[in-house]
Formats: structure tokens, sequence, C-alpha cells
């Protein structure tokens, strides 16, 4: 053994050494180890779950924001459409309010360019009327000679006889 | 201003027989001076003119015809006044 370059001794007390070593170890030291081993892999597992859980969760997350973004979007498109739909009804009104008003306006119009041209043509029939009498009245006054009016006079008197005239109040 | 009553009297007195005088008095407007016959055809034609003293006017514009009035009634039959109901007429017409 010597020859081999091996010391027996050393040898002995190197076992020795590592049975002490070994029995010292698993008698204190390898439970707590152990455990300290077991809660590290219960961690890794726990934060592999929570990585998943979290990985799932945000996955949800997107899932949920795209179908609020698409939510969104469809309300508003709705509310566009609607919105749309009521100008075009509230357009619609407006335009057949503006057109019955016109329209009123115009019959107005027409009314009164009735009445005034109504009013016109009674004037212009009176004014017509009491010129010619004025002229006849003042063509008269030069024309009848005192012996026409005498005649004319006559007539009138004749005309009233048998007709019971009597004073009215004036 | 107090006026004395017989004054007061006096005054009335004189206005009422002016007003009874004016009533009864006649006054027709012609448009030529009437002669005696033409104002006795009239009294004869009008039975309220007789008896009541009659006034005649000359009136160039009533053209031709009589105007009789007594106080506030009056007869008109004046040729102006036959215009004007003509006149009248014709604008209801028209």
């Amino acid at each position: 053994m010597e020859n081999l370059g091996l010391d027996v001794k050393l040898l002995i007390a190197q076992v020795i050494n590592f049975a002490l070593f070994y029995f010292i170890f698993k008698r204190y030291f390898s439970k707590a180890f152990k455990n300290y081993l077991e809660k590290e892999k219960n961690k890794d597992v726990a934060r592999e779950k929570l990585l998943k859980q979290a990985q799932k969760k945000d996955e949800e997350m997107i899932r949920g924001e795209q179908e609020f973004k698409q939510k969104i979007k469809r309300q508003t498109e709705a509310a566009l459409a609607q919105a749309g739909k009521e100008a075009e009804q509230l357009k619609q009104q407006i335009l057949e309010e503006a057109a019955n008003e016109a329209e009123e306006i115009k019959k107005r119009a027409k009314k009164q360019i009735e009445q005034e041209r109504s009013t016109l043509f009674q004037e212009a029939k009176e004014k017509i009327t009491k010129l010619s009498f004025f002229i006849v009245n003042e063509a008269l006054k030069d024309v009848l000679t005192e012996d026409v009016r005498k005649k004319i006079t006559q007539a009138i008197l004749k005309s009233s006889y048998k007709k019971n005239l009597t004073l009215n109040e004036n | 201003m107090k006026i004395k009553a017989r004054l007061k009297e006096n005054l009335k007195k004189y206005l009422i027989d002016k007003i009874r005088q004016e009533q009864e008095n006649i006054t027709i407007t012609s448009a030529t001076e009437l002669s005696k016959e033409e104002l006795t055809s009239l009294i004869k034609q009008f039975d309220f003119l007789k008896g009541k003293p009659i006034t005649n006017i000359v009136d160039n514009n009533i053209l031709a015809g009589v105007i009789i009035s007594q106080g506030s009634r009056v007869l008109n039959l004046s040729l102006r006044f036959l215009l004007k109901n003509l006149e009248q007429s014709v604008y209801e017409i028209a």
C-alpha cells in the first residue's frame, strides 16, 4: 500500500472524518437543508403557478380589453348611426317646417296683395266715380241755361207728383 | 258774470219766438227764381206748404229742381241731389 503511495492511517482518518461529517450532516443539517430545498421548490412551483395565473390574467385582460374596445367601437358606431339618423330626421323636420313656413308666408303675402289690390281698386273706383260726377256737375253748371233748368225742375216735380213726398229730418 | 233774471227771461222768450218763427217759415231753394205760377203749382202739389210764409232762395249750385226746408226738416228734389244719389248707386254697383 505504501508502495502505491497510499497512507492507510490517513485513509482511515479520512474515512472516519467523512463518516463523522456524514453523521453530523445527516443528524443536524440535512433536514434543514432538505426543508430549505423543499421550500424553494414549493416557492418555485408557487411562482410558476402565479406566473401562469398572471399570464392567464394578462391574456384575459388583453381579451377583455379587446372585447371592451370592440364593444366601445360597436356602441360608438351605433351611437353615430343613431345620431346620424336623428340628424337626418331633424333635418327633414326643419326642412318641412321651413317649407310650411315659406308656404304660409307665401299665402299671407298673396292674401295681402289681394287685399291691397282690392283696396286700390275700391279707391280707384271711388275716385273715378267722384271725379266723373264732379265733371258732370261742373259741366252742367256751365251748360244748363235758365230755360233748361226750369224744364228740368218741372220734370223733377212732375216725376215726384203723387209720391206723397213730405219733409224729412235732415 | 251774473245775468239779471228779467234779461234772461226776455232773451229766452226772444229765442223761442225766433225758433218758432223759423220753424213756421218755409224756404224753397231753387236754381232759378220761381215765378208766382210755379210757386202756386208747388203749393198745389205739396199740401204742407199751404198757408205758410214762403221764402225763395236762388242757388246756382243745385243745378235744377228745388229744396224745400222748414226748420231742420228738408225735402230735397234738386238735380244735384239726384246726381249724388246716382253717384252713390254707381259706386255701389260697380
